[in-house]
């Protein structure tokens, strides 16, 4: 999987989490995963191994056996879910 | 203005519309055509050329505020921060409070009741330029009659609000959270950033048109120490919120 972000009206960071104004007009305030998530994509394509490597770097592993990838996968499709990210086979 | 009301409604405008009035008006940006006629026949001859078209004054007034109101937010659309709100100003400094929230949380009513306290800038639109209120006084609709199914557009005068030459600074953001079952004082809180720039965007008219809005409604929250949640019951009750705003206690 690879991921790049969608063009949004702005975003802004402060302490640990983003907030997203999104084109449909939301704005959209991100968890802690969700804003790292975010702040690790581009306009242009990012692997999804690579976001999974800055997560893992930031907050350690996933709990409950997940695996990082994985739960990578669940955040991007998450983020895909509220119109703020592209998502494309790698 | 048109019709064989013309001259009626003109002197309408001009008492409701008296702390908006312009000594020394330029070249107009935007023309209103208004037609109050009774005749309906004559009305329905003329509707097409006329922006707004009525055979009663009251329902003419109504229906104007909002005109002038939508016209004003698309002509500085993207310019200024533009709330949703009750702007009400400290008449010996200026500092001045944004009072934001949507349709019935009683923006209004507070216009009315504190506005003869605090210095009355508007119970509808409040527009920030930097850190300067720009004050839209317009007239306030309010129900007075209980039966009647039309407010009356109420000068700020009729209503004796205090006024107040300007300028005026920007002191504090609240946002307005109407509870008629709560009990006792206001309750006052302080949003955390994230959850004021969600709130500030569905109050602040063409937000999409500013230039990176979120740091700019974030930064007006950080030039007065962070935008407040009151929840409250009476109008009255807040007075002392206002005040302790503006003195730059709250």
């Amino acid at each position: 999987m690879r991921a790049r972000r969608v063009a949004v009206v702005d975003d802004f960071a402060e302490d640990d989490r983003v907030a997203v104004y999104a084109e449909d007009g939301m704005v959209l305030v991100l968890s802690e995963v969700a804003s790292a998530t975010w702040s690790a994509l581009s306009d242009d394509w990012t692997e999804a191994e690579d976001v999974s490597a800055v997560l893992v770097h930031t907050f350690g592993p996933p709990g409950g056996g997940l695996e990082a990838i994985d739960a990578t996968h669940a955040t991007l499709l998450a983020l895909a879910d509220h119109g703020l990210v592209e998502l494309a086979e790698a | 203005m048109y019709g064989a009301g013309a001259s009626e409604l003109a002197r309408a405008v001009e008492v409701a519309w008296d702390w908006c009035l312009d000594d020394a008006p330029g070249e107009p940006t935007h023309r209103l055509r208004l037609l109050l006629e009774r005749d309906q026949k004559a009305l329905a001859a003329n509707a097409d050329s006329h922006d707004l078209t009525e055979t009663q004054l009251s329902t003419m007034m109504d229906r104007l505020s909002p005109a002038i109101t939508r016209l004003a937010l698309t002509e500085r659309a993207g310019s200024l921060a533009m709330f949703h709100a009750c702007a009400l100003a400290d008449p010996t400094s200026g500092r001045s409070a944004v009072l934001f929230g949507p349709s019935g949380a009683g923006k209004t009513t507070l216009a009315r009741t504190l506005g003869t306290e605090f210095c009355y800038l508007s119970d509808e639109t409040a527009a920030i330029d930097g850190s300067r209120v720009l004050p839209y006084p317009k007239p306030l609709s309010i129900l007075t009659d209980a039966n009647a199914s039309l407010k009356q557009q109420l000068s700020p005068t009729q209503l004796g609000l205090r006024h107040a030459e300007g300028p005026f600074e920007l002191a504090g953001l609240l946002q307005l959270c109407r509870d008629p079952g709560h009990r006792g004082e206001p309750l006052v809180d302080e949003l955390d950033t994230m959850e004021a720039l969600v709130e500030l965007v569905a109050q602040t008219s063409y937000s999409r048109q500013m230039e990176r809005p979120l740091h700019r409604l974030a930064e007006l929250a950080r030039s007065v120490g962070g935008v407040r949640r009151v929840t409250y019951a009476e109008a009255a009750h807040l007075a002392p919120v206002v005040r302790s705003l503006l003195e730059g206690a709250a």
